[in-house]
């Protein structure tokens, strides 16, 4: 692991497994942001976010484990499934499990948690 | 010396083997004894007669001389300051040249999806402004 970065690489492995699966269940793009942020966080969060490839149907999480913030930024196309409130209770399982010092394990659990809430329910009706 | 033998007084009375051998005991409890002083006059004497012991200087050796303290100071105690120093040098030295300093030895933002770098960010652009979903958590 190269000197100062925060994650090994068999977390970033990890890490990146479970982003897979989770944009494969809800086909929404999941980034994730590990470090410093620049000035507040929420609104360094949404500069990230808008900054993104595709921001209307991407889900950004940003950690900052300095100042002990963690963020999660949606776009409107993953608002339609995924709402505000599911996203509090994904963002609070994760600042438990940050807060144990578990880093990549809450970054996991908060990914796997907003793309099962995120997925797009079947209608038999349309 | 005489010999006494070991018997029993018979019902009648009659005593005369009553005798007990005492061949072995005295003389070997007067051996020991003699044994004992023996070594204690052989050891205990001559250490507390001793006097300290003392010799002349050899010839062609040199003569014995007075130790100042700056000399004491200088070698056993500034001798090794100056070696950790080197040791110090040669292990940070190197890092020091480079320009290795706290801020550079930090942790490293990481990405993980999307873009590489925060730089450059386009300033409070959203895909609809106003309408950022999400949420926030401190810890």
């Amino acid at each position: 692991m190269p000197a100062g970065d925060r994650l090994s690489t068999s977390e970033l492995a990890a890490l990146d497994v479970t982003i897979r699966k989770a944009e494969q269940l809800c086909r929404a793009e999941f980034s994730v942001f590990v470090g410093q942020a620049q000035g507040e966080p929420r609104p360094f969060a949404v500069g990230l976010h808008a900054a993104l490839v595709a921001p209307a149907r991407s889900i950004l999480v940003m950690v900052d484990p300095t100042a002990r913030a963690v963020e999660v930024v949606t776009g409107s196309d993953v608002r339609r499934h995924l709402a505000d409130t599911e996203v509090e209770l994904a963002v609070a399982s994760m600042a438990a499990l940050f807060a144990d010092g578990d880093l990549v394990g809450g970054l996991r659990r908060g990914i796997q948690q907003l793309a099962e809430h995120a997925r797009p329910q079947n209608t038999l009706h349309a | 010396m005489h010999n006494r033998y070991v018997g029993s007084v018979r019902a009648d009375g009659d005593d005369s083997l009553l005798t007990v051998t005492a061949t072995v005991t005295k003389p070997t409890a007067r051996r020991a004894l003699i044994l004992a002083a023996a070594t204690l006059a052989v050891t205990v004497v001559p250490i507390a007669l001793a006097g300290p012991a003392s010799a002349e200087v050899p010839i062609g050796w040199a003569e014995d001389t007075d130790v100042s303290t700056g000399f004491v100071l200088l070698w056993l105690v500034g001798g090794p300051l100056v070696l950790f120093g080197l040791i110090f040098l040669a292990v940070y030295l190197p890092g020091m040249v480079r320009g290795d300093t706290a801020a550079a030895s930090a942790p490293q933002d990481q990405w993980l999806g999307g873009r590489k770098s925060a730089d450059a960010l386009p300033a409070g652009s959203s895909d609809q402004a106003g309408e950022d979903g999400g949420a926030s958590a401190r810890w």
